[in-house]
């Protein structure tokens, strides 16, 4: 017969498990700094590829000015600034990655206990039938 | 209003018997919408501008996640790009990889916003959407209300980008992404946009998380009133376009869009608020109860069994439910139980 207490978290479970907690129950599988300083890793790329994006954008806007005073641009200074922008872009996206991922890992650690939890309630509820 | 209150109760009802093939149609009609405005926008290449292709594109959005239609928005945007010419393809490609990287991947679940904001804007009533999403949302979603409307302009750019291209002496490759990128980014109407728009996000969401009466009332009327208000600053300081009559009607129909969905996610009855003071060991609580907006049942299944008893088939009894009577001392009860387990 069926157990209906059983079934309910069963399909509670189920559904943890092919919805918001598949991600959640892949982050908890890493150590948190180890999770942090992976998705920052992969920020620092992605941001360097946004930044040489940005730059390329930028130049197509600026591009008349550009070819204009090519001549008497201080290159050293150019590409200093140019650093100095890539530099500032980093910190300010690697912090907020940063915080992004330590959220996420808090909020997957929170929903993966809530679903611990349910793994044993569903462990007493077999113990119960078997006893 | 107990009208609209009933209208909603049938309206949830109807949704909760039929979600499946509710959510299949919304996302149907959403998909389509999006990609009929993208084609008659920017119909340059033939396959992407094809019914059949887009209603076959819809059908698939309408059984996947809601997340997929935007990303399909963005491959026939760019698709269509590449029909106007390489360079105008790259721009495109490269501004959604530069919103994906710096913006969307915080914010995955505003797919709606990406969707509904452009053609909010193309419609002329662009405040309706931060307004409704501020109402639920939170500040993060500026972050899409930024990108869509960026890729509003994007799409205006690449609509104008023809007679642009045909005033061009010299029409090179350098010539057209400078036409291109300058129609973008130098553009002060999407720079005024962005800002307000924000701006209309921010101050809902701000208002309504304030615990004086009807501040979510408020916080719609004020949202929609900033929008026009800043797009009159923008016309003095900045010189920007300025249609008054359109950008009324656009916060008219703002104000009563929001106020319709706020009937759906938070209606309340202030005369019945309650403020509380109370104290444990370590606190001092002061809470303020409101109760939700109750509809007698019994109303609604009298007047869902009226016309079948009209029509003269077999009367159907009435299904008289004992009515949800909102009881102050009930109220207060629950309260006390509910602090007894803190």
């Amino acid at each position: 017969m069926v157990d209906e207490a059983r079934m309910e978290v069963m399909i509670r479970l189920a559904e943890y498990e092919s919805g918001s907690g598949k991600e959640a129950i892949t982050i908890q599988k890493y150590h948190r700094r180890d999770y942090i300083a992976l998705d920052m890793i992969k920020n620092f790329f992605l941001i360097t590829i946004a930044y040489l994006l940005l730059l390329g954008l930028a130049a197509l806007v600026f591009m008349s000015a550009l070819t204009g005073s090519l001549n008497i641009i201080n290159l050293t200074a150019f590409a200093a600034w140019i650093l100095i922008g890539y530099i500032l872009m980093l910190a300010v996206f690697l912090t907020i990655s940063y915080f992004h991922a330590s959220r996420r890992y808090r909020e997957a650690r929170k929903s993966v206990r809530e679903y611990e939890s349910e793994l044993k309630k569903l462990d007493v509820l077999y113990r119960r039938k078997s006893s | 209003m107990s009208g609209m209150q009933t209208l909603r109760e049938h309206m949830l009802a109807f949704y909760g018997k039929y979600t499946t093939a509710v959510r299949i149609i919304f996302k149907f009609l959403l998909a389509f919408a999006a990609f009929y405005w993208i084609r008659s926008v920017i119909g340059y290449q033939a396959i992407p501008s094809n019914i059949f292709v887009l209603l076959v594109l819809a059908l698939f959005c309408s059984i996947l996640t809601v997340k997929v239609t935007p990303v399909i928005c963005g491959c026939l945007l760019t698709a269509q790009a590449f029909g106007l010419g390489y360079e105008a393809g790259a721009i495109t490609v490269v501004i959604f990889l530069l919103l994906l990287i710096l913006f969307l991947r915080f914010v995955p679940n505003d797919s709606l916003i990406l969707i509904l904001l452009p053609m909010a804007m193309a419609l002329g009533a662009p405040e309706a959407v931060p307004v409704c999403f501020g109402l639920k949302r939170k500040p993060s979603s500026i972050l899409s209300v930024s990108s869509a409307v960026l890729i509003y302009y994007l799409i205006d750019t690449l609509h104008n980008a023809p007679a642009a291209f045909k005033s061009l002496t010299d029409a090179g490759m350098t010539e057209r992404l400078g036409v291109l990128t300058n129609g973008i980014f130098t553009n002060k109407d999407m720079v005024l946009n962005l800002l307000t728009l924000s701006a209309v996000l921010l101050l809902v969401y701000a208002v309504r998380k304030l615990s004086f009466n009807h501040s979510w009332f408020v916080a719609v009327i004020l949202g929609a009133l900033l929008y026009p208000l800043m797009e009159i600053l923008g016309y003095f300081v900045l010189g920007t376009s300025f249609l008054p009559i359109p950008v009324f009607i656009g916060t008219a129909v703002s104000i009563a869009v929001a106020l319709a969905l706020m009937l759906f996610i938070f209606d309340v009855n202030y005369a019945g608020s309650e403020s509380l003071q109370f104290e444990d060991d370590d606190y001092y609580y002061y809470v303020k109860a409101i109760p939700k907006v109750a509809v007698k049942k019994s109303s609604v299944s009298e007047r869902v069994s009226m016309p079948k008893s009209e029509a003269g088939s077999e009367e159907v009894p009435s299904i008289r439910e004992k009515p949800t009577v909102v009881n102050d001392r009930e109220i207060k009860e629950k309260l006390e139980d509910s602090l007894k387990n803190l």
